[in-house]
């Protein structure tokens, strides 16, 4: 009975609603103990435009509290460094690398600004920018609606998916306004391990 | 003796009828003081603007439309490592504090939603904006290679972290033709350093937010002025965390700064003036009557501003100025009449007045009418600032005279039984080596005219203006953060509609970017055409596109399958090719946000459009501009350079004007008087002597003669002949009144007076200081001892003995 169904979600809804604090300050507690995380991701785009949902390959690099290495290695290479305020890009196997100023760089900020924030469980921040709703409890499974009106023309919602250590995010979803999406897992995650200074 | 018979009539007539002569100057003098309270004063610096030519006054009327000339810039810094949101919601927080009556509207970004607008919009309206050379660049990127290359640029980019932003680009503009219309919009970038986020001016490194706001306070208003930007401090206070810093920059700024200066130096300079006079009266006057000579310089100073306000509609505060300084030094002529009368007195009680007067009318009339006629020439000037000043002083003059030669002497006889006070009075002595002197002072003035070969015009009324270093500062940090975008050169395309006024404005921006190579021109033509010209770019754009539209679909379909591209994934950039845009109208672009930029650029009169286009204020431009004048009819140049330029070259023609006039008016007068070559050219000694010293010294301090430096000359030409005329009279004629002490005492008084200004920090006033300093300080020492050093015999015979000594002199 889709009404009794329906009942049933709002109840469990509001069961996660009433642990939401509870749910965050466990992650919270788990991010606090990451200095370093690295591993590789596998990014699948469901995009209207392409017949196919290309796959890329890509490796991450995260050093608390503001270093970031995103390297896309297939099909294409591409990537960015992020080092504080500043930054180096490339694109191409051959391409030289450029550095910005990440102030100028507005997307990079955006999606760097996003990675730290979950790195480091920044949920007042988070909170700020997004209504956030826990879907599940085990895994943990959150569920972001951007709050700016500019945000809400692209964006659907972003949906985000904890290991199950709980200290960082294994698979996000980005869910466009038009239907498209984008899937990022993360895979092969290995956290606290040393990570050589020049790969930032 | 020689002397003015009219004068002892004038003195004996008045003598039975002293009560009438008391109550009719001082009907005049009371209804003069208080008709001074409906006197409309003007501060517009227009007065000392040249008139007679339409271009300055077309010019700087232009110039008021340079963009923020009239808004307030008010740039807010943290000072810590904060966030950039922080910053702008305390500038929103600060911008809604700020109302009306002082602030009518403030900016603090742009009105519009989000970039992604613009965008498409660029891509909609390109084939109104889309030139001839713009298709010739699609064309050469119309190829099979070209479009693969693109085409997996595009796809690889979807992978990267702009992929989400870029798709939607993919579908609407797979071969990127939106970079023709961002190129385009280049041209209105005005603050060169700005960019924005979240709808608010940030500059490059993200730690400045610019606001802008307007007001309806005038800027010449500088009560006003204050009033508004201490609320804007007040406001500041109260909103602004300790780690945001607040700088403000506005044409009110320099008004309240150059305003509150003058306060202060005329404070300062009238304190120590008055002070210094009044020292200089106790030690060489020691009596009450001394403030008769005050009397008459007020008396005078309120009948030439009423009879000025009379005459003018407006009465210029920069004649009233320069007025009292010139009214306080006419002074000289009382002087040398109560010198007359006082020494005939001191020397024999039962003296006739009125002989006197005939003996002492002559010199004192001569020196008054060069005066006059050293001001009149004003006249004839440019300037009406000036031509005002000109009528002040001869008005002012000719009551000081007629006070002097009428009423002074009959006051001078009132007593109130004082005692007789013992004062100071030059004792006569001979010149013991007048060749000596004369050689001295020919090496001196030799000298001195070689070193002043090198006098510079200076005629950028910016350089007149005080600048406090805190504002200098507050110039510096907004240019650093913002770039230069106060100081551009303008160019008015004008119209007797917007959309002629846009026809001529495409012609100008096509002659620039042909010649100037797009560097630095901000513009409106790429972005907003005239009709004319978007019809043809729309013809242009469907012919070019009617030829190669299946062709490229063909193209793009066959090369993006290849990459896994669905095959409509283009369709929308087809479905817009196929749409014929609206025309591009100026509200289009104020509704993305841009509306700032077009108020500024586009400027409606009555029965005239102007629209503006801004270029680097430099020579080549000018020189550009000057060539294509003939194919650029409607097309006018303004800059501050070239306006300073304008202003260097009047002030340069009005200075050889007025200065060879005043001194050749002088010298006509000189030989009309004294009808004696001698006589005339002695008397042009002080003149001389004080033109070359400060031309000298002012060359040798590499100081600059500005537009108040040539009245100040005008006044040493004035005064100094003045003083020759004393000393002449007093060698060649057997004039026997205390020439030397009166040419001092005037002299001193002058320097101590005006020569004060000298202490002022605001550099118009510092400007007269120094003239004033040089100038009479070069001539009150030539005219005291290098005239009697071509008289040797007859001083020798008259008196011996030197220095300043009491009274009780050799005269007694």
């Amino acid at each position: 009975m889709p009404f009794q169904v329906f009942s049933e979600e709002s109840k469990q809804q509001t069961d996660y609603t009433s642990k939401k604090d509870e749910i965050f300050a466990r992650i919270k507690q788990a991010a606090s103990e990451v200095q370093t995380l690295a591993g590789e991701f596998i990014q699948e785009k469901h995009l209207e435009i392409l017949k196919n949902a290309p796959v890329s390959k890509g490796r991450f690099f995260y050093k608390n509290p503001d270093c970031l290495r995103w390297e896309v290695y297939e099909p294409t290479s591409m990537g960015f460094i992020v080092n504080g305020d500043k930054g180096k890009r490339w694109r191409g196997k051959s391409g030289s690398l450029q550095s910005f100023d990440l102030k100028k760089e507005p997307i990079i900020q955006i999606i760097s600004g996003q990675v730290f924030a979950w790195a480091r469980a920044d949920f007042k921040r988070l909170e700020s920018g997004y209504d956030i709703t826990v879907l599940e409890e085990t895994p943990v499974i959150l569920k972001l609606v951007p709050l700016s009106v500019t945000e809400k023309k692209y964006l659907d919602y972003i949906k985000l998916i904890f290991s199950s250590t709980e200290n960082y995010v294994s698979t996000i979803e980005i869910h466009e306004t038009g239907g498209d999406y984008t899937q990022i897992n993360f895979v092969d995650m290995t956290i606290n391990k040393p990570i050589q200074e020049d790969i930032f | 003796m020689f002397g003015f018979d009219i004068f002892r009539h004038l003195y004996n007539f008045f003598l039975k009828r002293r009560l009438i002569l008391y109550t009719v100057t001082a009907g005049i003098i009371v209804l003069s003081i208080v008709s001074l309270k409906d006197i409309q004063l003007s501060e517009d610096i227009k007065s000392m603007l040249p008139d007679n030519q339409r271009d300055f006054t077309v010019d700087f009327e232009l110039l008021q439309h340079t963009p923020f000339m009239h808004k307030i810039i008010i740039n807010l810094k943290d000072k810590s490592k904060g966030d950039i949101k922080d910053l702008t919601e305390v500038a929103d927080r600060l911008a809604d504090a700020m109302k009306p009556p002082f602030f009518t509207r403030v900016v603090t970004g742009p009105a519009i939603n989000q970039d992604m607008d613009l965008y498409n919009w660029l891509i909609k309206t390109l084939p109104d904006l889309a030139t001839d050379k713009d298709l010739e660049d699609i064309k050469s990127d119309l190829t099979t290679e070209h479009i693969r290359n693109q085409l997996t640029d595009n796809y690889n980019s979807l992978f990267s972290p702009e992929g989400w932003f870029i798709k939607n680009f993919i579908k609407t503009d797979p071969l990127d033709l939106k970079s023709i219309g961002l190129k385009k919009l280049a041209f209105l970038n005005i603050i060169p350093n700005v960019r924005l986020q979240d709808n608010h001016f940030i500059d490059a490194d993200g730690k400045n937010v610019l606001l802008i706001a307007e007001t309806d306070v005038d800027i010449t208003d500088a009560g006003s002025a204050e009033k508004m930007l201490d609320q804007l401090n007040v406001l500041a206070g109260d909103i602004l965390p300790q780690n945001i810093e607040i700088s403000v920059l506005s044409a009110h700024s320099y008004t309240v700064a150059n305003a509150g200066r003058i306060k202060k130096d005329l404070f300062v300079v009238l304190s120590l003036a008055t002070l210094f006079i009044l020292i200089l009266y106790i030690i060489f006057l020691r009596s009450w009557k001394a403030f008769l000579i005050y009397f008459i310089s007020i008396s005078s100073f309120s009948l030439a501003l009423v009879s000025v306000s009379l005459l003018y509609k407006t009465v210029s505060a920069i004649t009233i100025g320069f007025g009292s300084v010139l009214l306080g030094l006419s002074d000289d002529l009382s002087i040398q009449v109560y010198f007359a009368l006082r020494t005939v007195k001191a020397r024999d009680k039962h003296a006739d007045p009125s002989g006197i007067m005939a003996e002492v009318s002559r010199p004192v009339l001569f020196a008054g009418l060069t005066t006059l006629v050293a001001f009149f020439v004003l006249i004839f000037s440019d300037l009406p600032g000036q031509r005002q000043l000109a009528v002040f002083s001869t008005i002012g003059v000719l009551s000081s005279l007629a006070m002097a030669l009428i009423l002074l002497p009959h006051l001078m006889q009132i007593s109130f039984r004082e005692k007789y006070t013992p004062d100071i009075r030059l004792k006569k002595r001979a010149v013991a080596h007048p060749l000596m002197i004369i050689g001295i002072w020919i090496i001196f003035l030799t000298i001195c005219a070689w070193q002043g070969r090198n006098i510079r015009f200076n005629g950028d009324l910016n350089a007149l203006n005080f600048i406090p270093k805190e504002l200098h500062d507050v110039e510096l940090e907004i240019k650093k953060t913002w770039g230069d975008f106060r100081s551009h050169a303008m160019l008015f395309s004008e119209g007797d509609n917007i959309e002629s006024a846009l026809e001529t404005n495409d012609n100008l921006f096509r002659r620039l970017s042909q010649n100037a190579k797009d560097k630095g021109i901000i513009s409106l033509a790429p972005i907003l055409p005239s009709l004319k010209t978007q019809q043809s770019n729309r013809k242009g754009w469907n012919d070019f596109w009617s030829d190669r539209k299946d062709w490229a679909r063909q193209l793009l379909e066959k090369e993006g399958k290849g990459l896994g591209f669905s095959g409509n994934a283009f369709d929308p950039f087809f479905l817009n090719l196929s749409e014929s845009p609206p025309p591009v109208l100026a509200e289009d672009i104020s509704v993305l946000g841009m509306k700032e930029i077009l108020d500024s650029m586009i400027i409606r009169s009555d029965n005239k459009v102007s629209v503006l286009t801004l270029v680097p204020d430099t020579s080549e431009m000018k020189g550009l501009i000057a060539r294509d004048k003939d194919r650029l009819p409607s097309v006018r140049f303004v800059s501050q350079t070239h306006f300073s330029e304008m202003i260097r070259k009047a002030i340069g023609h009005d200075f050889i004007r007025f200065i060879i006039g005043a001194f050749f008016l002088t010298v006509f007068l000189l030989v009309l008087l004294f009808r004696d070559t001698k006589k005339v050219l002695l008397s042009l000694i002080p003149v001389v002597t004080g033109m070359i010293f400060m031309f000298g010294v002012m060359s040798w301090l590499k100081i600059s003669f500005n537009i108040f430096n040539i009245i100040s000359t005008i006044l040493i030409i004035g005064l100094g002949v003045d003083y020759g005329i004393f000393m002449v009279c007093k060698c060649s004629e057997n004039y026997e009144h205390d020439t030397e002490t009166a040419v001092l005492l005037g002299g001193l008084s002058t320097i101590t007076g005006i020569g004060a200004l000298i202490f002022a920090k605001h550099p118009a006033l510092h400007s007269i200081g120094i003239t004033v300093l040089l100038g009479i300080g070069a001539a009150i020492p030539s005219a005291m001892f290098v005239i009697p050093a071509f008289y040797p015999r007859k001083n020798n015979r008259a008196s011996q003995g030197t220095g300043i000594n009491g009274s009780q002199g050799n005269e007694s």
